[in-house]
């Protein structure tokens, strides 16, 4: 018997928080639900713990994320710069100011100037002045 | 010794209680990430050794609790938590002798040191102390 999938987009957003399964109506709903997640439990610690289960999540949401992700840099809520290399493929952050949070982020966030995405606490989205956000063999690696 | 109402900082993933007390405004962080600082001989390792032999780069020795524990001028005192072997937290000590401290991402608070003990980032493992005192209102940005 051959199962009928779903089409894409009527899968609703599910994520595993804290042990429960909770459904979504956006990405963005979820991407918040696991950034809160992985924000609460990093506060008050002095080390990063990016193999958080909400951390994991969001990074396998994949590029749709992306404007989200550089909101929260754009914001200074944390460390996102994991993610956002794990998703794109490489980081677009000299070697020289790496370890410079604030220098990181701008490195970032003109990245995302560059390749259509908009750091967005609305609708993520794909500017439509670039028809792809990530290209592959991107000369900023 | 940093004097009682001298600095507090801000809500910032910008620098952790390691910045904080050692005096260098970013995240101290064994992870090698962006956005974080570690010795590049030590990137990946994150004992509670390597935290110490971190404050021991930067002037620090250590001494016992009678010691660490006594606010002198010209002088300051750190406090280095560990949580089940592992490095959790550092605190420095005011002039008053109460101590202050980052938490993670948070503000810094005011504090003594018992109620942080076996509650929130586990013991004190180690005091240490060093000569010389930074100011941290020219080093640490407010905003």
């Amino acid at each position: 018997v051959q199962q009928q999938l779903a089409p894409r987009d009527t899968i609703p957003f599910r994520a595993t928080i804290d042990g429960q399964v909770l459904v979504f109506d956006t990405a963005q709903e979820k991407f918040n639900a696991l950034a809160d997640a992985w924000l609460n439990s990093q506060g008050g610690r002095a080390r990063l713990d990016f193999s958080h289960e909400a951390y994991l999540q969001i990074m396998s949401m994949g590029p749709a994320v992306i404007p989200f992700l550089l909101q929260e840099l754009e914001s200074e809520s944390g460390h996102w710069f994991r993610a956002l290399r794990a998703i794109v493929g490489y980081s677009p952050v000299p070697v020289e100011v790496r370890q410079d949070f604030r220098a990181a982020s701008r490195a970032w966030l003109q990245w995302g100037q560059e390749h259509g995405y908009s750091a967005s606490k609305g609708e993520g989205h794909l500017d439509a002045t670039q028809p792809s956000g990530i290209a592959p063999g991107d000369p900023g690696q | 010794v940093i004097q009682d109402n001298d600095f507090k900082s801000v809500v910032t993933p910008r620098y952790n209680c390691v910045g904080f007390a050692i005096g260098d405004p970013n995240w101290w962080d064994h992870v090698g990430e962006e956005g974080t600082t570690w010795p590049a001989d030590l990137i990946g390792r994150g004992s509670l050794n390597d935290y110490l032999e971190v404050f021991q780069r930067h002037g620090f020795r250590t001494c016992d609790r009678a010691e660490g524990t006594v606010a002198v001028p010209g002088w300051e005192n750190i406090a280095v938590f560990q949580e089940a072997g592992e490095f959790s937290h550092v605190a420095i000590q005011l002039a008053s002798g109460r101590w202050i401290s980052k938490l993670g991402d948070f503000e810094d608070i005011e504090h003594p040191l018992e109620p942080m003990e076996g509650r929130f980032y586990g013991d004190v493992s180690t005091f240490m102390k060093r000569e010389g005192y930074i100011d941290r209102k020219t080093r640490f940005p407010l905003v």
